[in-house]
């Protein structure tokens, strides 16, 4: 398959499904964030739960740049915190593409990127580990001082690594869960 | 020749999108800082005035009425003696009335920014059209995903499988499967739509979109920005 440039419509469908994205990452961080253990574990869930939304998206728009697009939107939003996150999430995005387009966006080459793309819900918490004293300001503003106090308890450093090891764990079943319900549901609908 | 066109639904004094973002950025600054209840009121007037220019007099309204209750719970904190557990949770409502107006500045955006203008106003500051139509599209979508989102949530509630813990724990797989499929479908079927109103309105056209609505950056949005900065130095720690 040749690859094309991308059109007004694959841009529209590229900003759809990234508020898709970012909804999703944000109606299940306001959820878990009520349970801390829950809360800490959002990037296997996130991986999980968005992984039939990349996988479509893919489908549906198999084009250069399409997920450097999806990552600069995603991270956009995400990046409230420091614009560390743009910078990680966006890179995470490159990576996935370069993925994508090696592969030819194979069933295969679009699990492979997702695993790496599945990163990106990581990044609202870079900023607990390599900027901790800000991102526990935010928490004590936000929930009290109380639930800061657990947060950092809770969070030694080697955490990042479990976190990123769950992440690319979620990553993993979120795209066999995509690959799988696009051959059930949407090929069929006609929508793929 | 035209040289200006209004629509109905207009602003009293037209705003710049770009003003718009400028201000919400300055507000989520402001928000950030714990400032005096001053200058926190100043902001506040400042975007129920935003609001009220902008013909949204029921949202407006309505967040005069939450910020007078949430002033009056403030003030009464301090002049009773309130025991410690509600202490910090009234403490907790005074830091939502310091994020009310990023609150009032998204929606000034959301509701009262047509897509065109948005547009015009990217192109005028010479963004690529790969990074402002889906950004466009993604400021105006999030009220449509939310409705579907809800649609969904009654219909699975009708059919006895409704989105709580309950059910959460009991079957995820199932509940996801219901919450996804549909979520995705719609997804898709509105970006179709949307791609074709599009299309008749030329967006995938390869030469530069002309535009009857006049988006400039005028003496009034100067103003306003202005306005915003010098709120944000003043602020600007004063405990």
């Amino acid at each position: 398959m040749r690859e094309q440039k991308l059109q007004t419509k694959d841009l529209i469908m590229a900003g759809v499904f990234a508020v898709l994205y970012v909804a999703l990452v944000c109606i299940m961080a306001s959820i878990t964030g009520i349970f801390i253990p829950v809360y800490l574990i959002l990037p296997l869930i996130a991986g999980i739960v968005l992984g039939p939304v990349y996988t479509l998206y893919i489908t549906k728009v198999p084009k250069k740049g399409a997920v450097i697009i999806l990552s600069v939107l995603a991270g956009f939003v995400m990046s409230a915190s420091s614009a560390m996150v743009l910078v990680y999430v966006v890179a995470l995005g490159i990576v996935a593409q370069i993925i994508l387009s090696k592969t030819d966006y194979s069933h295969t080459g679009i699990r492979v990127s997702y695993v790496i793309f599945a990163c990106a819900t990581e990044g609202p918490f870079l900023s607990l580990f390599f900027a901790r004293e800000n991102f526990l300001n935010v928490c004590v503003q936000y929930y009290g001082q109380e639930y800061a106090d657990r947060i950092d308890a809770a969070t030694p450093l080697w955490f990042f690594f479990v976190q990123i090891a769950i992440a690319l764990v979620g990553g993993y079943i979120g795209g066999r869960i995509g690959v799988n319900m696009n051959a059930k549901h949407f090929e069929k609908a006609g929508i793929a | 020749m035209i040289s200006d066109i209004s629509f109905k639904g207009d602003g009293f004094i037209r705003i710049d999108p770009r003003t718009k973002m400028a201000v919400f950025v300055l507000c989520s600054f402001a928000a950030l800082k714990e400032s005096r209840t001053l200058y926190q009121s100043i902001l506040f007037f400042f975007m129920f005035a935003m609001l009220i220019n902008g013909r949204q007099y029921v949202f407006a309204v309505k967040m005069l009425m939450v910020y007078g209750v949430l002033y009056s719970l403030n003030i009464l904190v301090f002049l009773m003696e309130v025991p410690e557990g509600l202490r910090i949770f009234i403490m907790g409502i005074i830091v939502f009335r310091m994020f009310l107006p990023v609150l009032m500045a998204f929606a000034l955006i959301i509701k009262t920014t047509k897509v065109s203008e948005l547009l015009v106003a990217f192109d005028k500051m010479h963004f690529p059209g790969e990074i402002t139509i889906p950004f466009s599209v993604m400021f105006r979508f999030f009220p449509t995903i939310v409705e579907e989102w809800e649609n969904i949530q009654n219909a699975m509630k009708f059919r006895g499988f409704a989105l709580n813990l309950k059910n959460i724990l009991t079957r995820p797989s199932f509940i996801y499967e219901c919450t996804i499929v549909p979520l995705l479908s719609d997804t898709v079927i509105i970006a179709d739509e949307l791609s074709a109103a599009s299309l008749c309105r030329g967006l995938g056209a390869s030469t530069k979109r002309t535009s009857l609505v006049d988006v400039r950056m005028r003496m009034v949005d100067y103003l306003i920005i202005g306005f915003a900065i010098w709120l944000n130095i003043v602020s600007f720690g004063s405990y």
